[in-house]
């Protein structure tokens, strides 16, 4: 299981990266490595040049400012899991980063490279629908935008051109008093999830508001539950609405069958989770 | 196509050329002779290759060895200052956690990043954070005690 | 008066492994970490095909034009100085052997069997010529299910395996149907047993250096089994055996995996022999889970019949084992149906017992041993069964087995299949593992949790674990053909006093460096650290058979204990004839030798060690030397156990999450309690991973779909509880030294502890029902729910 050949370049600046790309034709961003790197251990994959990012800076921030935390595309998801700045702004994404892989997968694992990578079964494609966010890009025109939830198209695909470089993400931060709750469900800790819920609602009088459920591996990229989130609005924060709402988690999704697990019971589990969710994050509120 | 490298393992600076695509944990292997980080899977799942790079625990078989350019490594090999076996490894043969011996290496590379940073972790948290690392030989029940020990320990020495 | 205090003895003792600062401090020797002048190293062309005519091997022209490529090797070529691994049994009527070349020449009858070899200055390299080339094969039907294998129109895998069919041992009893037709109750089940892989976290290696100039050949395996490996390969490549060393060196574990001949071996002597330079090969993860030897996928039936009073009146299992494409050297797919089909009493009184095993060839990777070797499927059907039973006539699990286990006061009890079981306490052995996990408490606790909607329970396994496989059950068993069992020790104690144990088995991890040394040094009052055990080199350890079948402490350590004994009875006449006294007169503490009642003038092991080699100062009928090898024909003693756990099941996903997990067992005399206990913590884990995650899986074409870790799962810290282990200690009675095996005993008994928690568990969801698929996936506990479930 070593990997095939292929020529290395590690550019400096965004620009020259991507000149690298458009000289270069196959060739693919190297960050951390953990997605890629094994399936070119496998020989299933064979890029013919790897541009390495590490050195190109300012993409190693997490900050928060203007309503928004920004996190740049190198930053590892170990230093997500543990910042205290995410998990006292946005602490849904430092607890589903925790949820990636192992230790030492999150030690070289990036946020950037996860996104790009566009597994359905991985946390942050799910995370950059569960909350409003917008992916930076850099590629020939220079910088640009994505709306986070357009990023991942496909299964191993998304809409950014082969000589784009996903430089960071932008999450804007929810109202602070909506309540939210990631749950996931694995055979072993740390194996890729069978199945995944994020959920992030408002509660204002007795009465669920602005709704966000969002089903990971369960289709070919994470999606929205909007049919779940339609028998949530307005209703009263209960079990029975969120049993009756979560049925409907099931016939929204797409799953496939694997060694794991069967299409069947990955649906059955997406319902089982929200409404595990959906409790976890009214009671999460209620005890604040 | 070769390219330079300088990589600090162990506290002792290497120069190399080495191709890209060779792995960190053969070049560690077959080019320094640290022969202790053993490959267990050559994917990242099993965890037996796993060293300290700048600090913190990643699977040399999931690096190629020309990004570990200006890092500092530390394997098994530079776990004990001389004859002063590191606590973690007294605590492993203390408590029998080693049979085949094969995953120990990574094994406690791994645990001394997780008593680092979480010096008050429980059992549960420990098992948690070692899922990373397969061992077949013992069941992990006296790797979770040597490795409880030695948090003890290295706690105590800060 | 001088007071002379014997050291306690190190038999028993809790010592810290000897062995250890290598493996701490990464300086260890395994195959993989060695680089020699020279070398070059090998990688296989594999079949993605699982049956088929291979028509050709092409672009070998454009493989050899890379730089660096040395050689492709294919099976045409290696089969002119390399015979097909067969495995002979004679002895057994219903057997037929098939013949497997090291490199398929016309045929490949699995995913993953090699093709080619390419030898290479590196594995890079090496991997890239096997892009380069391309193996031809034209597809064949293929089978995987070991029942449709044997029908008359399947696809046929050997010409000479009728039926695919590679073992039948029927232990028939036509009393059986009768006495269970006769009976008032009797249960039967079925259940398919997972297809497992031992993972080993060090894959097999191998490097041959052939020496022109001296035309010796050295050969160093990761294997278990050194000098039967010297043996085979020296056969089979035609090649001088005295001439041949094998050396097995660290060893990253093995379970069994590597106690078989592997094609490997062969290849790569053949390779280095003919390009006379050092060849490696070390198998990676994707390798080790596709091609190397597979385990423990069994169909097995069971059907248990009792009298009004709830004990067996009668036994009916059948297991038919998937033996997968070969037949690997020297156990053959037969032993894990055999091992079943014969030990599935377990220690209960079984009356009348009717039980057949077969194996099956089928288009998977072959079936060999691993840890447990049958006993625990067999372990399962008694087990599972009998949990049946007791729920099916309203009794107490726990009851059933008190009225039907074997009592102490029966021992030594000649099983039903003719095994001796010397010595044991099952009951006692089972009260203890029950008292320590609460079993009274556990179920008061139960219906609370069920109150409150959690489904939690509680299960058994008991077993007797058939150790040893000594030379006489070699021989009654007909397995002698391949393996007489015995075991050689040499111990020879140095002029300086040193101590040096030479012996045939091969520690891969259970540390026998130490235990060893603690027998040695018993007998010989010496500091352990003055002993040294040498092992797993044919060239400085006698010839012997390796370690497998939890052989190593009775085989090995009998023989080290005797042939030490030799040592301390010569030292003795030596230390006589020193001192001038009468031989009876000599006692003998603590390393040193003296005239009873005179220990101020005792003479030290080195001491007499100088005069028996040194000075020749002995007597005239008396050998110079101190140095005794004693060969031991071992029994087979039997340990038992009894392993409890408790689980908790969400019966909204399924998931089962195991809450406690208490071992009694009794293994007799233990030489070091630390490493007993270590074994069985091992061995549970392993079990878990059996009942609950791992699970080897072809598609129906014999496709091969667990090739990586994220496929095959095999459980972490996180999955495998904290275990609690309570001793009990009946000596053996056959044995040297009271002892008995217990290496596999950990893994034999948690396939039957868990499942029967889980069945447990659910029975306010969906009554008892058979847990009839291994592993317990959450999938398949909540279809159980589904299908069973009152809605």
């Amino acid at each position: 299981m070593k990997p095939p050949r292929f020529d290395y370049e590690r550019p400096t600046s965004l620009d020259e990266a991507v000149a690298v790309l458009v000289a270069n034709e196959g060739a693919k961003v190297l960050a951390g490595g953990q997605s890629l790197i094994p399936m070119m251990n496998f020989r299933l994959a064979s890029p013919p040049v790897l541009v390495d990012i590490s050195r190109i800076p300012d993409m190693e921030q997490i900050a928060v400012a203007d309503g928004q935390l920004s996190i740049g595309g190198l930053v590892t998801h170990q230093a997500v899991a543990a910042s205290s700045e995410v998990v006292r702004v946005l602490p849904v994404v430092a607890e589903a980063a925790a949820l990636i892989g192992h230790l030492a997968i999150r030690n070289r694992g990036t946020v950037g490279g996860s996104l790009a990578h566009s597994d359905p079964a991985a946390e942050w494609p799910l995370l950059c629908r569960l909350v409003d966010s917008r992916i930076r890009v850099h590629g020939p025109q220079g910088p640009g935008i994505v709306p986070g939830d357009q990023l991942n198209v496909g299964f191993l695909e998304t809409c950014l051109g082969e000589h784009d470089i996903l430089t960071g993400v932008d999450f804007t931060l929810p109202p602070p008093d909506s309540c939210w709750a990631f749950v996931e469900f694995t055979r072993r800790h740390g194996d890729f999830a069978l199945a995944m819920v994020g959920v992030n609602l408002g509660i204002n009088s007795d009465a669920i508001t602005d709704p966000r459920v969002v089903l990971g591996a369960l289709d070919s990229t994470p999606i929205r539950a909007h049919e779940v989130e339609e028998a949530l609005v307005g209703q009263p924060p209960t079990d029975e609405t969120f049993d009756a709402a979560a049925a409907l988690a099931a016939e929204v999704c797409n799953p496939v069958d694997d060694v794991h697990a069967t299409a069947g019971y990955r649906r059955h589990l997406a319902t089982v989770l929200t409404a595990r969710a959906l409790r976890a994050a009214r009671d999460r509120e209620r005890m604040r | 196509m070769t390219l330079p490298i300088s990589v600090t393992v162990n506290g002792t600076v290497y120069q190399s050329e080495v191709t890209p695509r060779l792995l960190l944990v053969d070049f560690l292997r077959e080019n320094l002779r640290l022969v202790g980080t053993n490959a267990g899977c050559e994917h990242g799942v099993c965890g037996t290759c796993t060293v300290l790079l700048d600090g913190n625990s990643v699977r040399s078989c999931l690096m190629f060895t020309v990004q570990a350019d200006r890092t500092e490594i530390i394997t098994v090999e530079g776990l004990a200052d001389g004859d002063e076996l590191h606590p973690m490894q007294r605590a492993f043969t203390a408590n029998h956690a080693l049979q085949c011996g094969f995953c120990t290496p990574g094994m406690m590379i791994s645990a001394i990043d997780v008593v680092g940073r979480y010096p008050d972790v429980d059992e549960a948290e420990l098992r948690e954070h070692l899922s990373g690392n397969i061992c077949r030989c013992t069941g992990y029940h006296n790797i979770i005690v040597a490795v409880q020990e030695a948090a003890v320990e290295l706690k105590g020495g800060q | 008066m001088m007071d002379v205090q014997p050291k306690p003895s190190l038999v028993g003792a809790r010592v810290q492994r000897v062995e250890d600062p290598r493996f701490l401090r990464g300086t260890t020797r395994y195959v993989g970490n060695m680089q020699m002048p020279g070398m070059v190293s090998v990688a296989f062309l594999r079949s993605v095909q699982a049956h088929g005519r291979v028509l050709a091997v092409e672009g070998i022209e454009d493989a050899l034009s890379l730089v660096g490529v040395h050689r492709v090797l294919t099976g045409t070529e290696l089969a002119e100085r390399c015979a097909s691994i067969v495995v002979p049994w004679d002895t057994f009527v219903e057997y037929h052997a098939c013949e497997q070349p090291p490199i398929a020449i016309d045929t490949v009858r699995f995913v993953g069997e090699i093709v080619a070899a390419v030898v290479a200055d590196d594995r890079y390299l090496a991997e890239d010529a096997l892009e380069l080339l391309y193996a031809d094969i034209d597809p064949l039907p293929a089978v995987t299910n070991p029942l449709s294998a044997m029908a008359a129109d399947a696809p046929q895998l050997h010409p000479n395996v009728p039926r695919n069919t590679n073992y039948r041992g029927h232990f028939a009893n036509p009393k059986a149907d009768r006495a269970i037709g006769a009976s008032p109750y009797s249960v039967s089940m079925q259940v398919r047993m997972n297809r497992h892989t031992a993972l080993p976290m060090e894959g097999l290696a191998v490097l041959a250096s052939f020496d022109p100039n001296s035309q010796d050949l050295t050969l160093w395996s990761s294997t278990q089994m050194p000098h039967m490996v010297r043996s085979k390969v020296a056969e089979w490549l035609d090649f001088p055996e005295n001439r041949l060393r094998v050396i097995a060196p660290d060893v990253g574990g093995g379970f069994g995996q590597k106690a078989n001949v592997q094609p490997e071996e062969l290849i790569i002597s053949a390779l280095s022999l003919e390009l006379e330079r050092p060849v490696k090969w070390v198998e990676d993860r994707q390798e080790n889970l596709a091609s190397s030897y597979q385990a423990k996928e069994e169909v097995v039936d069971c059907t248990l019949a009792f009298d009004n009073d709830g004990r067996i009146t009668a036994l009916k299992a059948r297991f038919v084992g998937d033996g997968g494409a070969y037949s690997a050297y020297p156990w053959s797919p037969s032993a894990e149906p055999l091992m079943a089909s014969t030990t599935v009493q377990g220690p209960y009184v079984v009356p009348v017992m009717d039980s057949e095993g077969m194996c099956v060839h089928t288009n998977k990777a072959t079936s060999s041993v691993y840890r447990g070797v049958g006993q625990p499927a067999g372990t399962y059907a008694m087990e599972h069964t009998l949990d049946m039973a007791a729920h099916a006539m309203g009794v107490d699990p726990v009851d059933l087995r008190r009225r039907n286990m074997i009592g102490a006061g029966a021992f030594p009890y000649t099983s039903t299949f003719g095994g001796v079981y010397d010595s044991g306490q099952p009951i006692a052995t089972m009260e203890l593992a029950l008292e320590t996990v609460g079993y009274e408490s556990f179920r008061e606790e139960q219906a609370r949790a069920r109150a409150e909607g959690r489904f939690i329970g509680i299960g058994q396994g008991s077993m007797m674990e058939l150790t040893t496989f000594g030379y006489h059950e070699m021989k009654r068993t007909g397995w002698n053909q391949r393996v007489s069992a015995y075991e050689t020790a040499r111990v020879t104690v140095d002029p300086g006093g040193g101590v040096t144990v030479r012996v045939g088995t091969q520690s891969h991890g259970q540390g026998h460096e130490t235990t060893f040394a603690q027998l040695a040094a018993s007998v010989l009052g010496c500091e352990l650290e003055q002993v040294t055990v040498v092992q797993g080199d044919t060239d400085s350890s006698p010839y012997g058979w390796g370690t497998w079948g939890s052989r190593s402490a009775v085989a090995g350590g009998g023989a080290i204990l005797q042939a030490s004994e030799q040592v301390r009875e010569k030292a003795k006449r030596v230390a006589a004839h020193l001192l001038e006294a009468a031989f009876e007169d000599i006692e003998y503490e603590d390393g040193s030798a003296f005239v009873r009642g005179t220990p101020s003038r005792a003479l030290s092991l080195g001491a007499i060690a100088q005069a028996a080699i040194v000075r020749g100062d002995i007597s005239d009928e008396e050998d110079p030397g101190l140095d005794e090898t004693f060969t031991y024909k071992p029994p087979s003693p039997y340990a038992q156990a009894t392993h409890v756990a408790t689980v908790e099941v969400d019966i909204h996903t399924g998931q089962v999450k195991i809450l406690r997990y208490v071992v009694a067992e009794d293994c007799g005399q233990m030489i070091n309690p630390t490493i007993v206990e270590g074994q069985i913590h091992g061995g549970v884990a392993q079990g878990i991973g059996g009942v609950l995650y791992e699970h080897l899986l072809y598609d129906e074409d014999g496709q091969f779909l667990s090739g990586s870790l994220m496929d095959y799962l095999v459980p972490t810290a996180n999955e495998v509880p904290s275990i609690e282990i309570k001793h009990m200690i009946t000596h053996s009675t056959v044995s040297k030294g009271g002892i008995k095996g217990m290496g596999e005993g950990g893994a034999v008994a948690p396939l039957a502890a868990i499942a029967n928690a889980v069945a447990d568990a659910l029975v306010p969801v969906c009554g008892w029902q058979p847990i009839d698929t291994l592993p317990i996936t959450p999938e398949s506990v909540l279809r159980r729910i589904e299908a069973h479930g009152a809605g």
